[in-house]
């Protein structure tokens, strides 16, 4: 097929006739390409490098299960690269239609990933991503990029991103370590939500879970505006603050509270209908 | 003062919905903007109460939706200008987006790559006549690419916006003269530009918005990837046409979510109480009137996805089971809460924050179903 320009299709059965599950291909890319990965089931690891040049390895567990490759431009470093998992027969069982992928990809890369059923791990990137997931935890590390994180109900851990996060999900707990961003709304329904870390200035933080705790764990040198409400849990607090008043507030004392610390310098919003919220500092 | 503003901007809905707020009227007396604001919305409440009740007649759903269309609403807009150029490229015109664009989008790339190969092969074939047969498909071919100009109507779809926009377009006249529907539609977006400009210049509320999504969605509308968790929902690689009634119900939907109700309509008919029997206990309570259409949106698509259930693998459909469960338990809850306190806005907040998470959730869930 012209169109797939440079393609690689490569059928599952012939690696299996050669006794190899396993692939390994590379392609020289752009130092800003944009990867899409669109997996049905498997592990999906993604690292960023300096070089110019996409790594993949990747492994099927079944004959019956391929992987397409899109390349474009169709000479030259590559500015688009495609992975798609095809299953060939649709009475394979779903566990056999696993496929586990390995990508070294230039840290300038934009990612589009999609994993419903399978771990998500990517770590070192410097560009905007989507990581998406239904069933699978997902874990973001050392990213600068802007991030667009889902899982309805897997778990989301985000480590020391620096760009502006979102993250979502219905069931699974969200995990925010030591971030440096300015920028980052988390929200899911009934799992729980671990913030750990400083705010930056003129940074905008909102939390929002509905039966799940909530938990803020921060230097006691941070300094922000705090609005904390819950509608039928409790906020504990333990660091001092000063306090301010809201008018017509339906909320008692004990299930909300409206805080300075130090000069407030960021804004923090964390709301829950049944969750608790827990404000303390790290020691 | 400040304060008090937006203390009454706050009670404004709940007062003209008939709630007795005592402070708006004594603020009104108090704050002169406040009292403009007040006459000019309880006048345009008393216009609209004397407005008749019509349904628009389906032409002017179809001119809505063209001048939307015309506006880009509705599809790529770049992909709609490759089509437009391809043509010309192919002759080998010098037209840079072609090759920029087909980088930049999966399907024209293709396409693109697809029709060079035809031209390259084309070239070694022996000079023949084709057949008639060949003539038509390669016409019907052409056609579907939007290969032979536009036509009068096209070009006024073109040229309508920056006709509306004030440029001088004077073919945008003429034909509306000529063209009996253009002419209407042309006529029709007059007419609602004339009554925008007297509406108040507000945000539609994130409700709305999600509602149009959630609906666009469900029909399939979408392709690109999106921000947001709207993003999760889109999983499908081309835009699909969206029915015109989709797009009727979509602005009936807004409108709903837009304007005070005043005569909410019960909630559920007999068709959707059969149905909602089999899909949810949520449906038993009955949301608040403004929240009725988006309760709808999830209804519908829970009912689609109840349809299709079976076709998805069993660990998946447990993921979303399991997902769905926890909003419908947040949905009951803040349905007997605003049952026990109608007023309480957090609580509604939550409320329609679970109605439009369960809509993206099983908007993602029909993704996957057959997959």
């Amino acid at each position: 097929m012209g169109r797939l320009l440079a393609a690689i299709l490569l059928p599952a059965a012939l690696m299996w006739a050669a006794g190899e599950g396993r692939v390994e291909k590379s392609f020289d890319t752009t130092r800003e390409p944009r990867i899409s990965l669109n997996n049905l089931k498997g592990h999906v690891l993604v690292r960023g490098w300096e070089k110019p040049e996409v790594h993949l390895v990747y492994t099927v567990v079944s004959p019956r299960i391929e992987v397409d490759t899109d390349i474009l431009p169709s000479t030259g470093a590559a500015e688009k690269i495609r992975f798609d998992t095809h299953v060939l027969d649709s009475t394979l069982p779903a566990d056999d239609q696993v496929v586990d992928y390995t990508l070294d990809v230039p840290v300038g890369a934009s990612l589009e990933i999609r994993n419903p059923q399978g771990r998500i791990l990517v770590q070192g990137m410097q560009a905007d991503a989507s990581v998406q997931s239904v069933g699978a935890d997902i874990s973001i590390r050392d990213y600068s990029g802007r991030l667009l994180v889902h899982s309805v109900a897997g778990d989301i851990e985000v480590v020391r991103p620096s760009g502006s996060v979102e993250a979502y999900s219905i069931t699974g707990n969200l995990h925010f370590v030591s971030p440096s961003t300015s920028r980052l709304h988390g929200s899911t329904t009934s799992g729980s939500i671990l913030f750990e870390g400083d705010f930056m200035e003129r940074g905008d933080y909102i939390l929002s879970a509905y039966s799940g705790d909530l938990t803020i764990v921060c230097p006691s040198a941070a300094s922000f505006e705090l609005t904390a409400k819950t509608l039928k849990g409790k906020v504990i607090n333990s660091m001092p603050m000063t306090h301010r008043r809201e008018s017509a507030s339906p909320l008692g004392a004990s299930n909300s509270l409206l805080g300075t610390r130090n000069a407030g310098r960021a804004n923090v919003d964390i709301t829950s209908f049944s969750g608790n919220i827990r404000i303390r500092p790290q020691y | 003062m400040i304060a008090a503003c937006a203390r009454f901007d706050a009670e404004l809905g709940a007062y003209l919905e008939g709630e007795a707020r005592p402070f708006i009227s004594s603020h009104a007396q108090e704050c002169p903007s406040c009292d403009a604001l007040l006459a000019d919305v309880q006048s345009i409440q008393v216009a609209a109460r004397d407005l008749p009740q019509e349904e628009p007649s389906g032409g002017v759903w179809a001119n809505i939706r063209q001048s939307l269309e015309s506006l880009g609403a509705f599809g790529p807009s770049p992909c709609a200008q490759f089509s437009t150029e391809l043509e010309a490229y192919l002759e080998g015109e010098a037209r840079p987006f072609i090759a920029t664009h087909a980088l930049e989008c999966q399907p024209c790339g293709a396409m693109l790559a697809d029709l060079q190969l035809i031209q390259v092969a084309a070239r070694e074939l022996p000079q023949e006549e084709p057949s008639g047969a060949v003539w038509a498909h390669i016409r019907q071919s052409l056609e579907s690419l939007g290969a032979f100009g536009p036509s009068p109507c096209a070009q006024f779809s073109t040229e309508l916006e920056a006709y509306l926009e004030g440029e001088a377009r004077p073919f945008v006249a003429t034909h509306a003269q000529e063209c009996q529907p253009c002419g209407a539609m042309l006529a029709d977006l007059q007419s609602i530009r004339e009554a925008a400009r007297t509406l108040p210049l507000e945000e539609p509320s994130r409700v709305v918005w999600a509602n149009v999504r959630a609906r666009l969605e469900a029909e399939g509308a979408f392709g690109a990837p999106v921000a947001g968790w709207r993003q999760i929902l889109s999983w499908r690689l081309f835009p699909q046409p969206v029915p015109l009634g989709v797009l009727a119900s979509l602005v009936v939907l807004g409108a709903m979510l837009s304007l005070p109700l005043r005569n909410p309509q019960p909630w559920g008919g007999p068709q959707e109480a059969a149905a909602s029997s089999s899909t949810t206990e949520v449906a038993e309570l009955a949301p608040p009137p403004e929240d009725i259409s988006l309760a709808h949106v999830a209804s519908d698509l829970e009912i689609n996805f109840r349809a299709n259930e079976a076709s998805m693998t069993p660990d998946l459909k447990a993921t979303y089971e399991k997902s769905l469960a926890s909003l419908d338990g947040s949905i009951r809850e803040c349905l007997d809460s605003l049952h026990r306190e109608p007023g309480n806005t957090l609580v509604h907040d939550y409320l329609l924050t679970a109605y439009t998470r369960k809509a993206e959730v099983l908007s993602s869930a029909l993704e996957f179903e057959g997959r």
